[in-house]
């Protein structure tokens, strides 16, 4: 069955490279959570507001970035934006682009955890002083993320895979270093299998650093 | 040869989109399937299942899909069960759905509420009649949304298979084919998104007319 | 009566050889023979060398070259398809016979594939921006930002370099020439590294007036390509080798390199060295 041999010290020979890949994996999926969340509450709260413009804003955004491959948005965000004369980095891009999905796809998980806080809450707020501000971020927002702490560690994993594509528009980043060192050797078995289990570590680092935040967010309330 | 976009252009974009839809189906049909049996597997309260299910499930969940398809693919090659790329690919799109569905399906049966369970079963229901007609009927109610989600994330991943070629080309691959040839990438892409969006469009609308259908109904019979 | 013996010991796994290992004859060249057709593995991604016409047919210098090897041979040619990451499985794998993916033959490579002896050598060259003026050396693209495609040995050659000129000069390793081609005319590089066919072919089209060659890399000015077989078939690599000899003898390959390059054949023997 097996007439193949593998050859695994070719992957440790190059093992510099992919790690420094895989790192840039982490941070960028962890930068693009971090500004996808704020921009996702946000966009929750845009949804239900009177303004018409915030609304409309709120729902295209919500529309486009849940509707349209990932692929597409980060290309945009590269050569689309270039038409333009506005040229991100392939760094930005990616960021922006994996940043653009998240806060679409938060802004819903949000939206749904928004019925689990109370409106009593609010007035409640509001009745002690507080502006609808500080009691948006102060009362609501720490209870719905708290709700959704769930969907958005499915985020977390979900961005981290979506940054592979940046390796289209020119970012070395894990996918992209597999690609690149899989060509020069020909054993892309052996690298991607290894790039696999990389990205699986990087899953388990981004969702622990995740529990860490909300445990301290919560003060251990999330992993009831 | 001609280096601008034609009217057969346009038509292999429709097929791809074709393709595209057949992918997600078959994927979809045999994805679910898979992905209940786990969900289900995981709920009974086996520790061999629970864990080793739970495994599958956040390995495939962790590894992004283009690394799943050449895995698979150059796997079964090296041990001598050469496939065509796109009956390979339909084997990775299912497993790696297969994932995501066995999630969803744990929470909408764990969603069902101890009680409920308990009081089917003290009328005298077997374990499995309280299973398939009283937990499923419910807890897949609650967990439609989700999957009709999952579903349009399905659609939108087919576009990987492109990394390995399969034939016939779904939309993003003949859109890559495209551009090969007139080098147009910008617009050639958008055009393909628009497909996808209608295409997501169309599905997310009918599902949520499907789900007010069924609240109506719940409501008039309650 | 000792000869009978041995004779009755070994006559049954030898008929049952004979009748049973048709199929996995010792030689893949055989198997080609008799099952009447031998698949190729192409790149249909990389114009001229592999691409679609209108129709969605694939064309090009290696969609060719397969042909005449299938009627050297007699039989009928398949067309593979097979992406960058899917060129070795499909080998290793005898999803196809030969790759005919314009492979440059690294010695790192040939520890996974057998290659035959040069059957095209690409020029590798620089291109830049129809109205560059800052750019006509190699060395010009110190301090400049370029654009190569990920994987391909012009990118290779130009990373050697580029470690020696030290900071300054930025680099960008894009998926595919079409991310290339469309960096270029938005001038997020300064220049491009690519096959200079792969250039003249884009100049047909959508680049026409818009990209000139400055240079080619001095450091690798060619690259040079085999047929890649798996490596334990021996047999197919050395008539395989023998075809890209004849090929070239007929003036064929001057033809091929005509029709899709535009220019005649190079000299496909290195100088002063036999073999490859």
């Amino acid at each position: 069955m097996f007439e193949y041999t593998f050859q695994w010290r070719v992957v440790w020979k190059h093992w510099p490279q992919l790690l420094e890949a895989g790192l840039l994996t982490l941070q960028l999926t962890i930068l693009s959570i971090i500004i996808g969340l704020v921009i996702a509450s946000v966009l929750a709260v845009f949804r239900d507001s009177s303004n018409p413009f915030a609304k409309y804003l709120s729902v295209t955004w919500v529309a486009l970035a849940r509707n349209t491959p990932a692929l597409l948005q980060i290309y945009m965000a590269y050569f689309g934006l270039g038409a333009f004369g506005i040229h991100l980095s392939p760094y930005t891009a990616v960021l922006g682009a994996v940043a653009f999905n998240n806060a679409g796809y938060l802004a819903e998980i949000l939206r749904g955890g928004f019925s689990t806080v109370p409106a009593s809450q609010k007035f409640a707020a509001r009745g002690l002083g507080l502006t609808a501000t500080q009691s948006y971020i102060y009362i609501t927002l720490p209870q719905v993320l708290q709700a959704v702490f769930l969907p958005i560690v499915n985020q977390v994993i979900w961005a981290m895979l979506a940054t592979s594509l940046g390796m289209i528009i020119g970012l070395q980043e894990l996918t992209g270093m597999t690609t690149f060192l899989q060509s020069q050797t020909f054993r892309p078995f052996e690298f991607y299998f290894v790039a696999a289990c990389m990205y699986l570590v990087i899953a388990k680092i981004a969702t622990m650093l995740a529990q860490i935040v909300a445990a301290h967010m919560f003060k251990g309330g999330a992993d009831k | 040869m001609t280096y601008t976009f034609t009217t057969n252009d346009f038509l292999l974009m429709v097929q791809g989109a074709g393709i595209t839809f057949l992918l997600t189906i078959i994927a979809g049909v045999i994805g679910t399937f898979m992905g209940f049996l786990v969900g289900w597997a995981r709920t009974t309260k086996n520790a061999v299942f629970y864990y080793s299910l739970g495994a599958y499930v956040d390995i495939i969940r962790s590894i992004p899909l283009i690394i799943q398809f050449v895995l698979f693919n150059s796997f079964m090659a090296i041990a001598g069960y050469p496939m065509d790329p796109f009956i390979s690919g339909i084997i990775t799109l299912s497993i790696y759905i297969s994932g995501y569905v066995a999630e969803v399906v744990k929470a909408g049966i764990e969603s069902v509420p101890d009680v409920t369970r308990k009081a089917a079963r003290g009328l005298g229901m077997t374990y499995y009649q309280d299973f398939f007609y009283v937990v499923v009927p419910i807890g897949m109610r609650t967990v439609f949304p989700s999957w009709t989600g999952l579903m349009l994330g399905l659609m939108k991943d087919t576009s990987l298979i492109a990394v390995l070629g399969a034939t016939p080309p779904e939309l993003l691959r003949s859109s890559q084919i495209i551009i090969n040839r007139i080098q147009e990438p910008l617009m050639i892409l958008l055009g393909a998104g628009a497909f996808y969006f209608i295409m997501c469009y169309v599905i997310t609308h009918f599902a949520g007319r499907y789900e007010k259908i069924w609240q109506q109904k719940r409501q008039a019979a309650l | 009566m000792n000869v009978n013996r041995i004779f009755k010991h070994l006559s049954l796994p030898i008929i049952s050889m004979l009748l049973f290992s048709a199929n996995t004859s010792a030689d893949k060249l055989d198997d080609i023979i008799a099952e009447g057709e031998i698949k190729c593995g192409i790149m249909l991604d990389v114009p001229p060398v592999g691409m679609r016409d209108n129709d969605n047919n694939p064309i090009g210098y290696d969609v060719e070259f397969c042909r005449d090897m299938a009627t050297a041979l007699g039989v009928e040619a398949i067309i593979v398809e097979t992406p960058a990451p899917d060129r070795i499985p499909a080998i290793l794998s005898g999803r196809v016979d030969v790759g005919v993916a314009s492979a440059t033959n690294s010695l790192e490579r040939a520890k996974s594939v057998a290659f035959s002896i040069p059957y095209q050598i690409w020029d590798v060259g620089v291109a830049v921006a129809a109205d560059n003026t800052t750019i006509s050396s190699y060395e010009d693209l110190k301090g400049k930002s370029i654009g190569t495609v990920r994987g391909t040995t012009g990118e290779v050659a130009f990373l050697n370099d580029l470690e020696k000129w030290g900071e300054g000069t930025s680099h960008i390793a894009y998926g595919s020439n079409a991310e290339q081609f469309l960096a270029l005319s938005q001038g997020k590089v300064d220049a491009i590294i690519e096959s200079t066919a792969i250039f003249g072919e884009y100049a047909k089209g959508k680049g026409k007036d818009k990209i000139k060659v400055c240079c080619s890399v001095t450091t690798a000015p060619a690259d040079w390509t085999g047929l890649m077989v798996k490596r334990g078939d021996q047999g197919l690599l050395n008539w395989i080798n023998l075809f890209v000899w004849h090929q070239w003898k007929a003036g064929r390959t001057d033809e091929l390199y005509r029709q899709w390059f535009g220019y005649p054949a190079p000299n496909m023997a290195y100088p002063g060295i036999h073999g490859y």
